[in-house]
């Protein structure tokens, strides 16, 4: 976030990939595209490609970090090198670090854990190709490998993201927006009772602006949800 | 634990023994290739997602700038690294790369550059600078044999890579100017001894089963990289018999990836 | 209780967090909130009277008492031995729980099939009248499609053990022991019902189909 207020990010309403303040990027997704792992999902949010798989529930090595009362839910989220314009060099870096926690307690917020004591849930997350945005098209992918995997959730996480540019509340930043914009704000949330269980922000707003970007990034999230069910309710046709 | 990889050495070798694979293939017979170029195009250089059977691995390429080294001063720089990571199969672990990650890297990067196939002489740019060619191998679904799916995955990535836009000395993001060069198309083949058997491309089942590899990287005329791995033996023989196999079988698959 | 009343339909595919009615009884991955039934899994919907359930198709096996399971001895602590099952619990054989049956000696890397007796608070299964399998192979299958595997009344399991004549023991835990000239036979028929298990005729197809490669 530079808040360089000198580049025009939007225009009469009308931002730099075309879209309008309010639309989402295009948004594919599929189940099942691993086989190794119990259950697993790809995303592809505007340019970012995503894919989780979901291991798991399984025995948690070493065994001081099992929890008697309930399953760790463990998420590793990770950017391949070649995933950004400057090739990232292998391994967790502080983001990814910070990331994989957050991700991991907003999945732990849906999940039974109680059903499964003593065990490990293990979700990896690999962005293969990242485009301002990953961290919502993750946890997003990350939700549908557990439903793949048939781990059982209360509901669903969904993600998305809202920002400001050019003082203009707008929804799901691209890179250039993410760059030279004012503000981001990615949120997740349960939608049955549109809880939110991740929620973070940097950048500068007021009041009245965090208001704004939350509750559109909140209805972004719903029209990704409906996607969602989609896709789920779609997945056993091909399948069977 | 995988339960079945402890049970399966004695099914699979009774089995070689009349002539069967697991998986109804011939002893030679690699199982069918998939390549997608330009998996990642939006970021990288070039990349390629290659499906060997059912073992997924994507390669991404990367080209920067870089500083030569000193007994090369106008020859451009190119490294391979692989990760294992564990969304590919419940045996790997998160952590720094350990012996396996590293064998397939240095395996991978040995066939393409001993063919001379990234023609390095061509990345010279000017006194000091030249390009750097990053391959990164992501294991994406392990069912056996991720060195040949890398090796190819890296092969097809390298044919499909763009050299980035220089514009007064700097690179300009998303931008292209023609393809890297390329010169030749080495291919990997891995055969796997099981018992007495000698196998091509071992899936996943006959990979826990297997005593010795051996893994052979042709071009058309040449033999630039071999690398035997497993506690088992092979013949002088056998070794020599692969070779031609090699040769053989590489040129289907060649096709294949330079399409 | 009021009405009940469905939101779905039966064999309709459902989703986490779906609504599935309101006043029913709940039955398998359903949850209840407020007097509303929930999915808690993707699966197909059953409905029967007034019970909903989810069935899922996909899931770690949990061992259930009388469950037989097959599995490989992971670890020897004297008298007490673990069997991995292939679930996030491993099973657990304690010498000396049979009075009636000479003690089974286990090591290791031995292959057994055992009943599972009971499952504690821990949620490890206790198991017990092991018997140790010599010999064949051990293929996974999913174990949400063993069911089908069996057959009504052992219809599907028998036809292949006759027409092979393998030895098979299925484990409800998806882990399969097959012995026999015709293993391979068996494992491709075994497999291809894990990959068919939801379309009809399966039996008869899968008759024809060992019939054809028997021949060859």
């Amino acid at each position: 976030m530079s808040g360089n207020t000198d580049m025009k990010l939007i225009k009469n309403g009308v931002r730099l990939d075309g879209r309008k303040p309010e639309e989402l990027r295009e948004i594919k997704m599929e189940l099942g595209v691993l086989k190794r792992p119990q259950g697993s999902a790809y995303v592809e949010w505007g340019k970012n490609k995503v894919i989780a798989a979901v291991y798991g529930p399984r025995e948690l090595h070493p065994k001081f970090m099992q929890n008697p009362t309930k399953a760790v839910v463990r998420y590793t989220y990770n950017m391949a090198p070649f995933s950004v314009d400057d090739r990232k060099r292998p391994g967790p870096d502080r983001r990814s670090v910070e990331i994989s926690k957050i991700s991991s307690e907003a999945l732990t917020a849906v999940v039974e854990t109680e059903d499964y004591p003593n065990t490990v849930i293990d979700v990896f997350v690999e962005v293969l190709q990242a485009d301002a945005g990953t961290r919502c098209a993750a946890l997003t992918c990350a939700s549908l490998a557990l439903a793949d995997a048939g781990v059982p959730m209360k509901d669903m996480v969904v993600a998305c993201a809202a920002g400001k540019i050019n003082d203009h509340i707008v929804l799901d930043l691209g890179k250039e927006e993410d760059n030279f914009g004012q503000a981001d704000v990615p949120v997740a949330i349960t939608p049955l009772s549109k809880d939110i269980v991740l929620l973070q922000m940097d950048g500068k707003l007021t009041r009245d602006e965090y208001s704004k970007a939350l509750n559109l990034a909140v209805d972004g999230a719903m029209q990704v949800y409906e996607m969602m069910k989609k896709t789920l309710i779609g997945s056993l046709n091909r399948k069977e | 634990m995988d339960v079945t990889k402890y049970i399966v050495k004695d099914y699979i070798t009774n089995l070689l023994k009349e002539g069967r694979r697991v998986d109804g293939r011939k002893y030679d017979e690699a199982r069918p290739i998939e390549v997608v170029k330009g998996y990642a195009k939006e970021k990288s250089s070039g990349s390629a997602l290659v499906k060997l059977g059912d073992t997924q691995v994507i390669a991404g390429i990367s080209v920067g700038l870089g500083e030569p080294y000193s007994d090369r001063p106008t020859s451009g720089i190119m490294t391979t690294s692989a990760e294992l990571r564990p969304i590919a199969s419940p045996d790997f672990e998160l952590g720094p790369p350990r012996e396996n990650s590293v064998e397939l890297a240095r395996v991978v990067d040995r066939g393409i550059r001993e063919s001379g196939c990234i023609d390095v002489d061509k990345l010279f740019i000017e006194e000091n600078k030249v390009w750097t060619v990053f391959i990164d191998l992501h294991m994406m679904d392990n069912h056996g044999n991720l060195i040949d799916a890398s090796a190819l995955a890296a092969m097809a990535a390298l044919l499909d890579a763009r050299m980035p836009k220089l514009e007064d000395g700097k690179i300009i993001s998303g931008e292209w100017d023609g393809k890297l060069p390329i010169t030749c198309t080495p291919i990997p083949l891995t055969f796997a001894k099981i018992a007495d058997t000698i196998i091509a491309d071992p899936n996943m089942q006959e990979e826990y089963a297997l005593d010795a590899r051996l893994t052979i990287t042709t071009t058309e005329k040449e033999v630039n990289a071999m690398q035997k791995g497993g506690e088992g033996r092979f013949t002088i023989a056998e070794a020599e018999d692969l070779i031609d196999k090699a040769f053989k079988s590489a040129k289907q698959v060649r096709k294949k990836i330079e399409s | 209780m009021g009405k009940a009343q469905f939101n779905v339909e039966e064999r309709s595919v459902s989703y986490p967090g779906q609504l599935l009615g309101e006043n029913v009884r709940k039955g398998e991955n359903v949850y209840i909130k407020d007097g509303k039934a929930y999915s808690l899994m993707r699966g197909l919907v059953n409905i029967r009277d007034e019970t909903v359930s989810v069935i899922p198709v996909r899931g770690a096996y949990i061992a259930k008492p009388g469950d037989f399971v097959t599995g490989i001895v992971s670890d020897d602590f004297g008298k007490v031995k673990l069997v991995d099952i292939h679930s996030p619990y491993p099973g657990v054989i304690r010498g000396g729980d049979d009075k009636h049956r000479k003690e089974v000696e286990l090591s290791p890397g031995d292959i057994v099939n055992a009943k599972v007796v009971s499952v504690g608070e821990t949620k490890e299964p206790q198991l017990a009248s092991p018997w140790k399998l010599e010999g064949g192979v051990v293929i996974e299958v999913d174990p949400k499609k063993i069911p089908r595997v069996i057959g009504k009344k052992k219809s599907m399991i028998n036809m292949i053990k006759e027409k092979t004549g393998c030895r098979i023991m299925v484990g409800q835990n998806g882990l399969i022991w097959i012995n026999g000239d015709k293993t391979d036979i068996a494992v491709k028929t075994i497999k291809t019902i894990e990959e068919q298990a939801h379309t009809p005729g399966l039996t008869d197809r899968v008759g024809a189909m060992l019939d054809e490669m028997i021949k060859n």
